[in-house]
């Protein structure tokens, strides 16, 4: 144990707060016993639905954000700043707005259509993915730039000598050295994806037994007024959301 | 063989590097010096294809890896930088820190025709050569700069480049380190015979090296000669790095060939000529040099009209074992004077209000081109 100062005092209080807050939450779901299992069921194929999708988002995410951020943090055009703003928009919009927005598109737009009609976008899986998709690219965008920008130019100048182009030289060397940051930056998009709910409840439709993602189960629960399964979805987030944050710290070393 | 000719780099427009032209032997070694932001580490960019160029041409052994006529404004020929055999350290010497010593080497290989075995033979024969050998697990981190360095050149030469550029190698290693470094550089870089350039702010290492002297000053090569000594001081940035005392100055008149009078602030100044073959206009700037050591100093302090002697006020006196320098100032000029302990002692009891006279003798006393910060020759 380190030594009691003002700080470590100040740092205890804020953990000891944030124990208290949740684990009220486990000890209401622990308290009495669970009325209906049939609920409790959908809550857990939420909860799978929500980590699947969660995981294939951030994989595309991880795809699609870095390459376009490596682009943009070493390009110097003059409309960068307004190609950054456009493409990071979702990122201040609430995720209801940009569920709406992309709903828009696929509806109205011929373009939009034919990718709904392909992919099979509007009430199913997909359309979860490509909501939280939607919203979480411009983290991984702003995020990833910011990382790239702390690699030194003559790091890449090195490995051009070397025979490495831009492209091999972020993928087969700067990557690999820049491992907990790459872990933190997935976190950063996994989060975004795993907690959000507006998005997915207009692209994915909310259909019980299909797209209900453990946010949207917890607001049907909170609807149907059983204090206790709403305590038990809880306290299910709280542990997954826990697990993947230790995951991570353990990966970011 | 390298060949620099007419080689322009301009940023947005505004030249960095202007009409730089030089020639490199096989196997000779050529300190690039210059004071900072001049453009040296623009110029070993430029050769190693880091940079593009806005017109001029490189050629290395014999291949020309660089061609753009400037009217374009795109190159005609542009080798890849790893296509022209150019190994490149950069100052930071730019380790990759998740890597070991040993992957850091091998990384020069990674893009080689070779076999794994050939690789790690060759990796493991340069780590040998260069006693790197124990660190071969180490990552950069945990070591000191000294042996970054030559982990960088370890990973530079173990490509067989034909030209190797070196990006001040020495501007963080402490004092104390440089000399044994120099000398293993020099051994490393004398058993290789590869064509190599130094880029560096310290004169040091142009004695080191005994190599070429090229003098980069306000984007254009201001001095170029196959070596350097201390009686060819004809670089004003090269005179200033000596030590030499550098004074602004202005031709009064051409007293006899190859002999100048010239304007000193208020003082009066005879100085011979070596190395400017053209004739001096009156009134033109130029520069006058003359070392720190052999003036005399007396007590006096009154106005004198007499040629060759400067009116100074003392600033300082740093102490160096059994030396002495002198600061004075002469009107708005710095001059450095370097006397004896003695000397010194004798003099500091008979000067009033810091006010000396400096006696220079007329043969010590040249005069060189002034340059404008463009690099161009006034006068």
């Amino acid at each position: 144990m380190g030594e009691l100062t003002p700080l470590s005092m100040v740092a205890g209080f804020i953990i000891a707060f944030q124990l208290i807050i949740i684990g009220t939450v486990f000890y209401v779901a622990l308290s009495s016993p669970l009325s209906s299992t049939e609920l409790l069921q959908e809550i857990k194929e939420s909860a799978i639905l929500s980590v699947e999708t969660s995981l294939i988002t951030t994989t595309i995410v991880l795809m699609l954000s870095i390459p376009v951020a490596y682009w943009f943090s070493r390009q110097d055009l003059k409309g960068k700043h307004a190609l950054r703003a456009l493409l990071s928009i979702p990122y201040v919009l609430s995720p209801s707005a940009s569920g709406l927005i992309l709903l828009t598109f696929l509806v109205k737009n011929p373009l939009g259509r034919t990718l709904n009609e392909s992919l099979v976008i509007i009430n199913s899986f997909n359309g979860i993915v490509v909501a939280q998709c939607f919203l979480a690219f411009p983290i991984g965008l702003i995020y990833f730039a910011a990382v790239f920008k702390t690699i030194s130019p003559s790091l890449e100048e090195v490995a051009r000598t070397l025979g490495y182009g831009r492209i091999e030289a972020l993928y087969r060397i700067f990557l690999p050295s820049l491992k907990p940051q790459v872990v933190s930056g997935a976190l950063l998009v996994f989060a975004r994806a795993f907690g959000d709910f507006g998005a997915s409840l207009i692209l994915g439709g909310g259909i019980r037994g299909r797209t209900v993602t453990l946010p949207i189960a917890l607001y049907f629960v909170n609807q149907y007024g059983d204090i206790i399964l709403l305590a038990y979805a809880l306290s299910s987030y709280v542990l997954i959301a826990y697990m993947i944050l230790f995951l991570t710290s353990m990966l970011e070393r | 063989m390298l060949a620099v000719e007419e080689l322009t780099v301009a940023f947005d427009r505004v030249p960095i590097i202007e009409d730089i032209s030089f020639r490199l032997e096989k196997g000779e070694i050529a300190v690039l010096m210059g004071p900072n932001a001049s453009g040296k580490t623009t110029l070993i960019k430029a050769i190693a294809g880091l940079v593009s160029p806005l017109k001029g041409r490189v050629i290395l052994e014999n291949n020309l890896v660089f061609k753009a006529d400037g009217s374009s404004g795109r190159a005609i020929v542009n080798i890849p930088p790893h296509l022209r055999q150019i190994g490149y350290v950069p100052s930071d010497y730019a380790l990759f820190d998740h890597l070991t010593v040993r992957d850091n080497v091998m990384l020069g290989l990674a893009k080689k025709p070779l076999s794994k075995h050939e690789k790690e033979e060759k990796v493991r024969s340069i780590l040998e050569l260069m006693n790197l050998e124990k660190y071969s697990n180490t990552k950069p981190p945990a070591l000191s700069s000294g042996l970054k360095q030559k982990v960088a050149l370890a990973r530079a030469l173990v490509t067989e480049p034909k030209l190797l550029l070196l990006d001040e190698p020495f501007s963080s290693i402490d004092p104390a380190s440089k000399p044994l470094l120099r000398l293993d550089l020099k051994k490393l870089l004398n058993s290789y015979r590869i064509t190599t350039i130094i880029a560096t702010h310290d004169v040091e290492d142009a004695f080191w090296f005994r190599g070429r002297v090229l003098v980069l000053t306000g984007r254009m090569i201001t001095h170029n000669s196959p070596f350097l000594s201390d009686d060819t001081v004809e670089d004003e940035y090269l005179a200033k790095s000596l030590g030499f005392n550098v004074l602004e100055g202005r031709i009064v008149r051409n007293v006899e060939p190859g002999k100048y009078l010239v304007e000193v602030g208020e003082s009066l100044v005879l100085a011979k000529t070596n190395s400017i073959g053209r004739k001096l206009v009156e009134g033109g700037l130029v520069n006058i040099v003359f070392p720190p050591n052999g003036l005399r100093l007396t007590p006096e302090c009154q106005e004198s009209i007499k040629v060759n002697a400067l009116k100074a006020y003392l600033l300082d006196a740093v102490e160096k074992f059994g030396q002495v320098t002198l600061v004075l100032e002469v009107g708005s000029l710095k001059v450095r004077a370097d006397v004896s302990r003695g000397e010194w002692e004798k003099l500091r009891g008979e000067v009033s209000k810091n006010c000396l006279t400096i006696l220079l003798p007329e043969n010590s006393i040249s005069v060189i081109e002034k340059y404008k910060s463009n690099g161009d020759v006034d006068a």
